[in-house]
Parts: C-alpha cells; structure tokens; sequence
C-alpha cells in the first residue's frame, strides 16, 4: 500500500511555491518538499491543514493507494 | 533573517560544544604551556625552552574538566532545542539511530582491532575506545541530520 499525494498538482493550480504553502500551514519548505517526494508522511493535522489550505477533503490530497507508485510512501 | 528562539538555543549550544571540544583538545596536548608562552614571556629561559610552571597541571586538569563540562552542557543544548516541526523530528530520529549505530561499529572495531593486535596491552585503552565512540556519535549525528535537511530537500 501506499499513500500518494497531489500537493505539488495542487499548488501548480495555484501557482503556490513550497515556501508559501509551508508558511500557510505554519511548518519548514523542507516538509512540504519531503511530503511531495513521498519521503515523509504528515500527521493527522498537518493533513487537515494542508487540505484546508487547498479547499479540498483530506482524501482528495491523500490517497491510500494499492499500486505502487515512485512518488507514494510505503505503509 | 533573524533565528528564531530555539534556533538560537541550539546555536549557542553548538558553539558551547565546539568550544568545549577545542578546550579538551588543547588540555590533552598540554596545549596551555603555550598560553603561559605568551602571557608569560619573562619566564623563558635564554636558549629559548620554557620551564612548566608549578601550578601547570592543576590548571590544565581544571581547564580540561570545565571544558569537557562545556561539551557535554552544549551537546545537552543541541539535543533539547525545539525543531520546527514534525519532519525535522523524525530527522533528528533518525540522526539519532544512525549515529547510535554508527557509534556501537566504531567502538566495536576499535575494540577488536587492539583486542586482536598481538602482543597489545589493553589497560588504559578503553578510555581512548570510549571518547573516540562518543565523538564518532556528534559527527555522524551532525553529518547525518544537516544531510538530511540540506541534501535532501530540494527545492522546486
């Protein structure tokens, strides 16, 4: 299983740099670039932050997926 | 940019440590006699050797133990600050174990190369294993977490 994510889609639409939406969601440029990368899988709130961020459900950013995937995070 | 409250906690402690590290260097090579070279010029003989003072030692046994104390309170400092967030956590985790397991192999090297030297008095070595295994810690701790938040993280 893994756990994927559209936030770079996301913040391409809105023409958000990683820096920007960090400072939206009150965390380093460096979380955001891991949790892009598949390298770092959020909390529970920071989710919910992020996902707020966008106007989204959480489920929309995440997706708990069965194929695998270079960008998704094993779990 | 300014540094944020913990950031200039850990800066202090880093520099505490350093400074504490360079303080135990120069007390192991009896490094001091130097600083009384220099604050002590009329002291020197005329074909240019310096006696050791009276006091010598007790001093550079005090100087190396502040220092040591200033290593160890830094690296306390360094390890308390508060991260960011969430992420630079699991860095440190992780630096963590890399530098535990880091340590464990050096220590155990070290051990078994003088271990197995023939001939190799181990008494007074363990001493040498030990701060080298310690400082093996810092150094892969360091390397392994600013790796992680510098190398790693590219940005887009």
């Amino acid at each position: 299983m893994k756990l994927e994510n559209t936030l770079r889609v996301e913040r391409a639409v809105r023409r958000m740099t990683q820096a920007e939406l960090a400072g939206r969601v009150d965390v380093s440029r460096q979380a955001i670039n891991a949790i892009e990368t598949g390298k770092f899988i959020p909390s529970a709130v920071l989710a919910i932050k992020l996902a707020r961020v966008f106007g989204k459900p959480v489920e929309e950013i995440f997706i708990l997926s069965e194929e695998s995937n270079p960008v998704g995070v094993e779990i | 940019m300014a540094l944020s409250r913990s950031a200039r906690y850990r800066a202090a402690g880093v520099f505490l440590a350093i400074t504490g590290f360079l303080g135990l260097w120069v007390a192991s090579w009896e490094g001091l006699i130097n600083v009384y070279r220099i604050i002590l010029p009329a002291y020197t003989l005329p074909d240019g050797a310096y006696p050791y003072p009276a006091n010598f030692w007790d001093v550079n046994a005090a100087f190396g133990i502040v220092s040591a104390c200033m290593l160890t309170i830094g690296a306390g400092m360094v390890f308390l600050a508060k991260e960011p967030d969430e992420y630079f956590y699991r860095i440190r985790l992780e630096a963590i174990q890399f530098a535990v397991i880091a340590q464990f192999l050096v220590g155990l090297i070290a051990f078994a190369y003088f271990y197995f030297t023939p001939g190799y008095q181990m008494e007074n070595t363990f001493q040498g294993i030990l701060g080298m295994a310690s400082g093996t810690f810092l150094v892969a701790y360091a390397l392994r977490y600013y790796a992680g938040i510098y190398f790693n993280a590219d940005q887009d």
